[in-house]
This record gives structure tokens, C-alpha cells and sequence, in this order.
């Protein structure tokens, strides 16, 4: 949600925009989508003019990005399902000259796009904390083998919203 | 016979199993006993109205809290601060005096009294996430274990601000008026800054 809220701020309300979504199969790919167009919906001078898969994968994102600069050459703003796909999105919109001008979101924040988010490639990702899910696993299952069986079926973890102002601070 | 009798046995045993491992039932009969679909706007109308009044009252000064922080952050994050998810952020509901600085078209810019005054934003736009649920502390993980139903209940309680706290407010609020407010904040525990915090309104009024 911080992400399309971000994102909505970013576009000033309006423009045309893309997104390319991860694997369709993938429960992950359609909750990122969910929560960010739970936000980006409510305007409607952003007009989504392409949504297609590119599998979660950077050559698939920068491939697809490609042809959909064919057909919409006026975008103002790409959302990712992942940071790898960013890359791929940016890549194809340096490629057409464009980089400058679209704005590109992505998710999960892998170091390469919070790199790119400081070179003002890219706008903003999503940061998860794998560490965190791993710890947090691992000591629930030893308070779960000393006995304790009071668990929540399924417990949250934040996700961070990394921008250009975000990375001076870190 | 005996051979006979063994077929027998063994049929009847497989038309046993077979008649306790298989069901069938009518699919809207499935339906009808997996539950009433979760309704997030009925739930936060409930929560508005009959839980949250009583919260607001115990909304922690926003100067106590920060003065708090600066002086022991963990033991002030645990004392006036919640969140469902694990992780740095952290979200309390807050209560102070401001004065307006200027009312824009996504939030109001205000100016914090206090000891040490400092801006903050009364968001009238981008009312989202979860600060708003997690900072009332009324919602609890183990009731809700699909997530989206959590997610739900942050987007109709962030609708009630949008839709009936803010068109009660802003329109009558101009630049250097004196307000009283209580909102939700959120906090990230590895980068605290109070400047420019962004606050939900949950209650404002203009004071003389």
C-alpha cells in the first residue's frame, strides 16, 4: 500500500502506467498487485493502458516492456511486482529513451534496485526481511518444541518502503 | 467355499473403505458450512462506534511520547506503541495542540506546540495502511487468519477518516488556527524522526 501510495504522489494523480505482475500462478504476485491497486484505484486519471506478466524475471520484463512501448509509447509510470523485473523495465525504457521520463517502482529490495533508487534510476521498492521471517521461524519452533502451541495462524512482516530519502538515511 | 468366502470378505471390506473414504455432498452445502464471508465495513462500523470512542481517550501526549523515545526507545515503544506485524514499524495514537501553518490539497501542514515544537502533516489525502488499526490496538492477529481480511478492516477504518472525519474538519479550518487533535502515527524504530510526521486525523477541533 506505501508503494502506491508513493506511487500515486509520484504520478501527481494522473498519467498513463503499467504493470507487469509476477507469476500468475503465484499467491505472492496477485497480494503485491492487490495492495498496491487498493490505493492507485481511487484516482481515476491513472489510467492503467497495460498489465502482463514477465514472470518475475528481468530478460521477460525487459522483453515484454519492449513491446509494450510499441503500443504505448506515452507512460508515465511502471510498477513491478519484483525488483528484478524493474531492472528488466528500466533497461528496456533506456533503450527507447524514455528512462528519464517514466518512473519505475519496484519490490523487495534487492541491492541492485537500491542502488538504482540512488542513481535516480528507479523510485521506490519494497523492502523484506528474509532474516527476520528466518528468526522468527526459528524461535517460534523452539517455543513450540518447549511446549507452547498459542500461535497466530499466520503472522505479518512489515514491509519497508525504500525511496531516494530512505537511502540517504540508511 | 472357503475361496469363496475369501472373495466375500475382501469385496465387502473394499465397499467399506471405499463408502467411508468418499463423500459427496452438494457444493452449496460446502459453501453454506465454510462460513458467512468476513464483512470488514460492518466490523469497522461496529469498532467505530462502540470500541474506538473509549481508545481515543487514552491517546498518549505526542510530546510525552517523543520526550519518551528520545530517553528509553524500547521501553517507550513497548509501552505506547503497537503493531500486528513484526518488524520496525511501530504505531501509537497520539493527541496534541497545533497551529496551522497552511491547509493544501492532500494533507495540512501544521506546527506541533510544545516544549520544542516541530511540523507534522494531518493527512487528508493519502489516508492508507495500517497505522490507524494498528495504533487503536483493537484488532488482534489470532481472530483474523486470512490477512486479507486483515487488510480489509485498515481499508474501511482508513475510508471513515477519508469519508467523515476530514469533510468534518477541513473545510473550516484556516492558516493560523488553533487546533486540538488526536490521530495515528507511525514510527520506524531504526529511523526516528518526529519532523514532518505524518498524522491521521482521527479527531480535530478548532480551539480559541
Amino acid at each position: 500500500m506505501a508503494i502506491g501510495k508513493y506511487f500515486v504522489q509520484q504520478l501527481n494523480k494522473t498519467g498513463n502506467y503499467v504493470e507487469l505482475l509476477g507469476l500468475v500462478g503465484d499467491n505472492n504476485t496477485w497480494a503485491r498487485s492487490k495492495g498496491f491497486h487498493s490505493v492507485v484505484d481511487n484516482y481515476k486519471n491513472l489510467k492503467m493502458v497495460a498489465q502482463q506478466s514477465a514472470d518475475f524475471d528481468r530478460n521477460k520484463a525487459m522483453e515484454v516492456m519492449e513491446s509494450i512501448l510499441q503500443a504505448h509509447p506515452n507512460i508515465d509510470g511502471v510498477f513491478c511486482g519484483n525488483d528484478a523485473m524493474a531492472m528488466g523495465a528500466y533497461q528496456a525504457l533506456l533503450s527507447a529513451g524514455k528512462a528519464d521520463k517514466v518512473k519505475v517502482f519496484g519490490f523487495d529490495g534487492a541491492d541492485d534496485v537500491i542502488a538504482a533508487i540512488n542513481d535516480n534510476k528507479v523510485y521506490a521498492t519494497g523492502m523484506q526481511f528474509p532474516l527476520v521471517m528466518a528468526q522468527t521461524a526459528a524461535v517460534f519452533a523452539d517455543e513450540y518444541i518447549k511446549g507452547k502451541r498459542d500461535f497466530p495462524q499466520k503472522i505479518p512482516v512489515a514491509v519497508e518502503m525504500v525511496t531516494k530519502k530512505m537511502c540517504r538515511i540508511m | 467355499m472357503n475361496k469363496f468366502l475369501k472373495y466375500a470378505i475382501i469385496l465387502v471390506a473394499i465397499v467399506l473403505l471405499g463408502y467411508n473414504s468418499i463423500y459427496i455432498k452438494k457444493l452449496s452445502d460446502v459453501k453454506a458450512t465454510t462460513g458467512e464471508k468476513f464483512d470488514a465495513a460492518v466490523y469497522v462500523a461496529n469498532l467505530w462506534k462502540e470500541k474506538l470512542p473509549a481508545r481515543m481517550q487514552t491517546a498518549v501526549d505526542i510530546n510525552t511520547l517523543k520526550t519518551s523515545i528520545e530517553k528509553d526507545g524500547a521501553g517507550a515503544f513497548d509501552k505506547y506503541t503497537n503493531a500486528l506485524a513484526i518488524g520496525n514499524y511501530r504505531y501509537a495514537l497520539v493527541k496534541g495542540t497545533a497551529k496551522i501553518d497552511k491547509v493544501g490539497v492532500d494533507d495540512v501542514a501544521v506546527m506541533i506546540n510544545g516544549d520544542a515544537p516541530f511540523k507534522a502533516s494531518l493527512l487528508t489525502e493519502f489516508v492508507y495502511g495500517n497505522a490507524l488499526r494498528d495504533a487503536s490496538g483493537l484488532v488482534e492477529l489470532k481472530e483474523f487468519p486470512n490477512t486479507s481480511d486483515l487488510n480489509s478492516i485498515s481499508e474501511e477504518l482508513n475510508k471513515m477518516v477519508r469519508h467523515k472525519i476530514v469533510p468534518s474538519f477541513k473545510p473550516g479550518l484556516k492558516t493560523g488556527d488553533s487546533i486540538e487533535f488526536i490521530g495515528a502515527i507511525e514510527l520506524n524504530k531504526e529511523h526516528i524522526h518526529f519532523d514532518d510526521i505524518e498524522l491521521i486525523p482521527l479527531s480535530v477541533k478548532i480551539v480559541h
